[in-house]
């Protein structure tokens, strides 16, 4: 764990989510959103799990109770973008970073081999892989969108917290001698957060405190996903129910009662 | 014997001679179709108009989001004052009007410049650099050169290899990341 | 030195030797390489200028203004508009899909007109008027000439439309069956108010939803979720199941569909013994007495399913909120009967403290045809009755029927009297832009365009809070060969000598505006037009024969048999009763809600060991008007002897993204009529579960 830490370097800026599961529905504005942005096709069959391509995808959660005393939450699960990124050690190629100032893990389609071995290695699932071609219906797509590129069979995929929304409100800044540092938080949000109708996605830079993400990442309710395996996700999540926040590290019933952090 | 063995060299020596003439000047113009651009434009004349004097940006500018426009849209040539009507009576010019601006058609214009899709590059970064740093300079060019397309892999001859870029960021201290460049 | 073959062989060596010194293999290399990359079947990704246009969502359900990203003008993907009122920035998933419908397979690409083997054959725009004119030239004046079916409630397309079918001889104008008009018909014919109900949001504290589905498909959707986002109201929700609304509010109650209204009445008493009574209404007498009598603590547990101290706190939260506001729907959005609507109103007046938050009484909309029926009260018109009428000979079947933004063969239930009705009308009309099933059962099809494609307005949606106006140009030209209907009917109209007074749908629209004051510029550009505008709601009564007769049908003992409380349940992910699911909405679908082509019917381990089911059989749901396939999902979520079904699919038509997916639960639900409001409901159909 400790040699992970020399390979990653710490940025100014720290690109991070907060997701209130408290306030998610489970609408699926977000997974819409985000396949229409990032040029990724329908799927043959969209009811194989196995072989659809979602960067972005909303997972249903119950808390094991019988009715009456059963609880229901949605998870929505982009791209950790973790500190210590599991998928970047593994990668024979390179093809996927974590370089640049933002901490936005990188994937880059034409290097990428398909081995999958990041697929395996990301605890999140956050990985897909394409295995075919992308069909769109005839006509379908001439509304591809210029900021992503379409990616042919064989390649690995995943969220990129909608990076080309950052280039571009890099762009911005610098034409208007501004820091790029020191973007506004509605200078660059991803489209899942954009789309969000309850604003249950919150976007923004961790190490900002003009961002409301960094408020809500050190709330008492905010916990990650899979915390003991060291990766440092960038994704927090938001919930006042404990049955959620204990189902982030897969808890025992008996396990590691919680003590409710000081906020 | 030893008259065979010295044969033996000569039609080595040859092949070597063969291929190095074939490498060197047969194979670069054979890789390479030569194609016209779909209009003829002629900078020159543009830059030395009599009713108004234009310079480069008034058809190659930044936007106000700090994009650049590339090349001009129909939108821009056919505004009040230039191609809504004919100028002149040139074949370029009627071409123009009549196949593109009038059926609202965009130039298919060849990019001498032509980057694969998932390249991603933001003029205003390297707004410092003179444009012909890296475009061929046609600013005062009467007529567009020829486009040079390889016939395997579709992009122009002058199209800058990923080491170009490479080079240029590490010299001037800029990030080498691979997302900075990619989409 | 002739050439042998050791002469070629150290030549073809050298050659190959050579070569390494030149370009040729290092370039091939590189260049095969990125031939590779670029397969000609990957497309690739368009250039040019960035922009955003605003427009309305017309696609069944909520409608609000959105944001159109453009490339070189090609609408590319489609995100909230902040500066809307319902928008509010935010986005529900059908919308964010729309623009990549607009190419949907089905899309109808010229007028249609099927022949006598059942085929469709193109049709010029030009014929087809010319076909339609001639049929109607002769039934002038009858009443029986013309029947219009209209899905979109707010457009003032509606206005033209009607005014054609009025100027035809008829008065056979329908809207579809839909929450807002069971609850419109309770509110004007039984308890004698007037307006449309508005329902304060931005001003309330505390919302008791109570099944209307308001943070996934009720209403004004996305602006429900947006002030909900905002905690600007602390929400309960009371239903079946917890629906995407109960995952999201801040407390869920399992009640029973039919028990939702009683659970009101149960509300109202405590709300009553605290001293609260209200003025200016009719007959309030027996209505406390009525509700003190059938709704004390004891009663209310038995009717309602939820212990004493569970109503008494949610009466005693109901009461210290400032502006609390009830929302009664169905989890369909349609096919509810009157009893709960009547409830919920009753208690909604109870509570309303004061002039913010609460339910408000909105004006109709302002009619720019002077001599056109008026909406508001073709709104109250009942569909399913006019198309039993006519499916079952009473009333003469009409000459022709047109369908506008409407899916009735697949929404409706009881499909099989639909068809009858079908049958007996000797020319169908479908101005459908997609092939739904509808357009399949139709005659002609003359597609009107999308709605990126067209002008459109749109006037205080279901839902709203105040009055409010929006309106949108097209943002793209139309994809397909298709003519605005509104514009193709008052061309109709011209030629038949119908004196319809407006030039062009544009003209109304902007004509509309300047009725209301509201700036058209600024409408086009996002903007929507809203004012506090509220209408005296009349001589309310809370009682009188038909609403005791109501009350006391609602309150007779169930039936005690072993069926399952079917609850249909409808997310918007699913589509609307307008629009299937988009090729972009699949990617919403877990694999928890279907698998095998079954839609999941979900129930509790109480239930399935009551009826000896277990988790992933295979299952028919049987009423007496036929069967659905599905497939049976555990989960505790569900009140006990409840099935839950998802609605939206069994599609025939459409394109291979929604077509024969599942079944579609539309097509067993048993349709009542209730005593004393008259309304045909059918959303407390009890089923049977047989294994396959």
């Amino acid at each position: 764990m400790s040699d992970m830490k020399q390979i990653h370097h710490d940025f100014e800026v720290k690109w991070g989510m907060a997701i209130d599961i408290d306030k998610c529905t489970g609408c699926g504005a977000c997974m819409v959103a985000c396949q229409a942005e990032n040029n990724i096709p329908p799927a043959k069959d969209p009811f194989d799990r196995l072989r659809d391509v979602h960067w972005i995808y909303v997972y249903k959660l119950n808390n094991g109770r019988e009715f009456p005393d059963n609880d229901v939450a949605y998870l929505p699960r982009p791209c950790m973008q973790c500190e210590h990124p599991t998928c970047v050690s593994v990668c024979p190629v390179i093809a996927t970073t974590k370089e640049e100032e933002g901490g936005i893990v990188s994937q880059i389609y034409p290097r990428c081999i398909g081995c999958r071995y990041c697929i395996a290695a990301c605890p999140y699932h956050s990985r897909v892989f394409n295995w075919f071609d992308p069909v769109w219906p005839e006509g379908m797509e001439k509304t591809l969108t210029p900021y992503v590129s379409v990616r042919p069979r064989g390649v690995v995929e995943k969220c990129t917290f909608c990076h080309h929304r950052y280039q571009k409100a890099k762009e911005e800044a610098y034409y208007q001698g501004k820091n790029h540092k020191d973007l506004e938080e509605s200078a660059y949000q991803p489209a899942c957060a954009e789309a969000c109708p309850t604003g249950a996605i919150v976007f923004g830079d961790l190490n900002n405190p003009k961002h409301q993400v960094s408020k809500l990442a050190k709330s008492k309710y905010a916990f990650r996903l899979l915390e003991k395996l060291g990766t440092e996700p960038k994704v927090y999540y938001l919930s006042q129910r404990e049955w959620v926040r204990r189902q982030g590290d897969h808890q025992l019933e008996q396990e590691n009662k919680e003590e409710v952090k000081e906020s | 014997m030893a008259k065979k063995k010295k044969d033996g060299i000569l039609p080595f020596v040859l092949g070597v001679i063969a291929i190095l003439i074939l490498g060197w000047w047969i194979f670069p113009h054979i890789i390479f179709s030569e194609q016209e651009q779909p209009v003829h434009f002629n900078h020159d004349q543009h830059m030395n108009l009599e009713e108004q004097e234009l310079k480069c940006r008034d058809c190659h500018f930044f936007r106000n989001d700090g994009t650049f426009n590339g090349r001009p849209d129909n939108e821009l040539c056919a505004g009040s004052g230039c191609h809504d009507e004919m100028q002149t009576e040139t074949a370029a010019e009627s071409k123009l009007v009549n196949q593109y601006l009038e059926k609202n058609r965009t130039i298919p214009w060849k990019s001498y410049q032509k980057q694969p899709d998932n390249v991603y590059f933001s003029h205003i970064y390297h707004k410092k650099f003179d444009c012909s740093s890296c475009h061929l300079d046609l600013g005062y060019s009467e007529k567009l050169p020829s486009y040079h397309e390889n016939r395997i892999t579709g992009y122009s001859k002058q199209t800058m290899k990923m080491h170009e870029c490479e080079r240029c960021h590490a010299q001037e201290g800029a990030s080498n990341a691979c997302f900075i460049c990619h989409k | 030195m002739a050439l042998d073959r050791r002469g070629f062989l150290k030549f073809a060596a050298g050659g190959i030797a050579g070569s390494l010194f030149t370009p040729i293999p290092w370039k091939m290399i590189d260049d095969v390489s990125i031939w590779t990359q670029n397969w000609s079947w990957i497309p690739n990704n368009p250039e040019g200028k960035l922009s955003s246009k605003p427009s309305l969502v017309k696609l069944g359900s909520s409608e609000y203004g959105i944001l159109i990203q453009t490339v070189n003008g090609q609408p590319i993907t489609a995100s909230g508009n902040p500066n809307h009122g319902l928008s509010l920035g935010g986005i529900d998933p059908l919308a964010a899909s729309s623009v990549q419908l607009a190419y949907s397979p089905s899309r109808i690409k010229q007028p249609l007109q099927k022949d006598s083997s059942g085929k469709f054959n193109p049709i010029s725009w030009n014929d087809a008027t010319k076909l339609l004119q001639e049929k109607l030239e002769p039934v002038k004046g009858r009443q029986d000439s013309v029947s219009f079916i209209s899905g979109d409630e707010t457009s003032s397309a509606n206005e033209i439309m009607a005014a054609f079918t009025y100027k035809m001889g008829s008065e056979n104008y329908y809207f579809p069956p839909s929450d807002e008009q069971s609850q419109l018909t309770v509110w004007h014919s039984l308890m004698k108010g007037s307006g449309n109900i508005g329902y304060d949001l931005e001003d309330s504290d505390l919302v008791l939803a109570m099944g209307a589905n308001i943070l996934d498909s009720w209403g004004t959707v996305t602006r429900n979720q947006r002030l909900f986002g905002q905690d600007k109201y602390r929400l309960i929700y009371t239903g079946p199941t917890q629906t995407n609304t109960a995952v999201g509010a801040n407390k869920f109650l399992p009640v029973q569909s039919e028990a939702q209204g009683h659970l009101a009445l149960a509300l109202a008493y405590y709300v009553m013994q605290s001293g609260i009574t209200i003025q200016n209404i009719k007959r309030f007498r027996e209505f406390y007495n009525f509700v003190t009598q059938n709704y004390d603590p004891r009663q209310s547990k038995q009717k309602t399913g939820l212990s004493e101290d569970t109503v008494y706190g949610l009466a005693k939260e109901l009461l210290s909120a400032q502006n609390p506001l009830i929302i009664m729907g169905s989890l369909k959005g349609e096919g509810e009967s009157g009893f709960p609507f009547y409830a919920a109103l009753c208690l909604n007046l109870l509570l309303k403290f004061g002039n913010k938050g609460g339910i408000k009484n909105l004006p109709a909309p302002p009619q720019v045809l002077q001599d056109s029926p008026s909406l508001q009260e073709l709104k109250k018109g009942n569909l399913y009755p006019y198309i039993q009428d006519v499916a079952n000979e009473n009333k003469n079947a009409p000459e022709i029927l047109f369908i506008y933004e409407a899916n009735p063969i697949y929404s409706l239930p009881n499909p099989a009297l639909t068809r009858k009705f079908f049958d007996k009308i000797p020319l169908k009309v479908s101005f459908s832009p997609f092939m739904d099933e509808t357009a399949a059962e139709s005659d002609l099809i003359l597609p009107t365009p999308y709605f990126l494609e067209r002008y459109d307005d749109s006037f205080t949606p279901f839902g709203s809070g105040k009055t409010n106006y929006s309106a949108a140009n097209p943002v793209q030209a139309p994809l397909t060969n298709s003519r605005n209907t509104p514009d193709f009917l008052l061309d109709l109209a011209s030629k038949l000598r119908l004196n319809i007074n407006i030039g062009s749908y544009k003209s109304l629209l902007q004509k509309k505006a300047d009725l209301l004051n509201a700036d058209w510029d600024s409408l086009i550009k996002g903007n929507m037009w809203t004012k506090d505008q509220f209408e005296d709601s009349g001589e309310i009564q809370f009682w009188n024969k038909n609403i005791e007769q109501m009350l006391v049908h609602a309150n007779s003992p169930a039936s005690n048999d072993n069926k399952l409380y079917l609850v249909p349940e409808n997310k918007l992910k699913t589509g609307t009763d307008t629009t299937a699911f988009t090729p972009f909405l699949l990617k919403t679908f877990h694999d928890e809600e279907f698998e095998d082509n079954l839609i999941y019917a979900r129930i509790n381990g109480k239930t399935a060991r009551k009826n000896n089911l277990r988790d992933k059989d295979r299952i028919h749901l049987v009423t007496p008007r036929g069967r659905c396939k599905a497939r049976i999902i555990l989960e505790e979520d569900v009140i006990t002897d409840a099935i839950v079904v998802p609605t939206g699919f069994g599609h025939t038509s459409w394109d291979k993204f929604s077509r024969n997916v599942g079944d579609n639960v539309n097509k067993i639900m048993l349709v009542k009529k209730e005593k004393g409001s008259g309304l045909i409901h059918w959303n407390n159909t009890k089923v049977e579960i047989e294994k396959i």
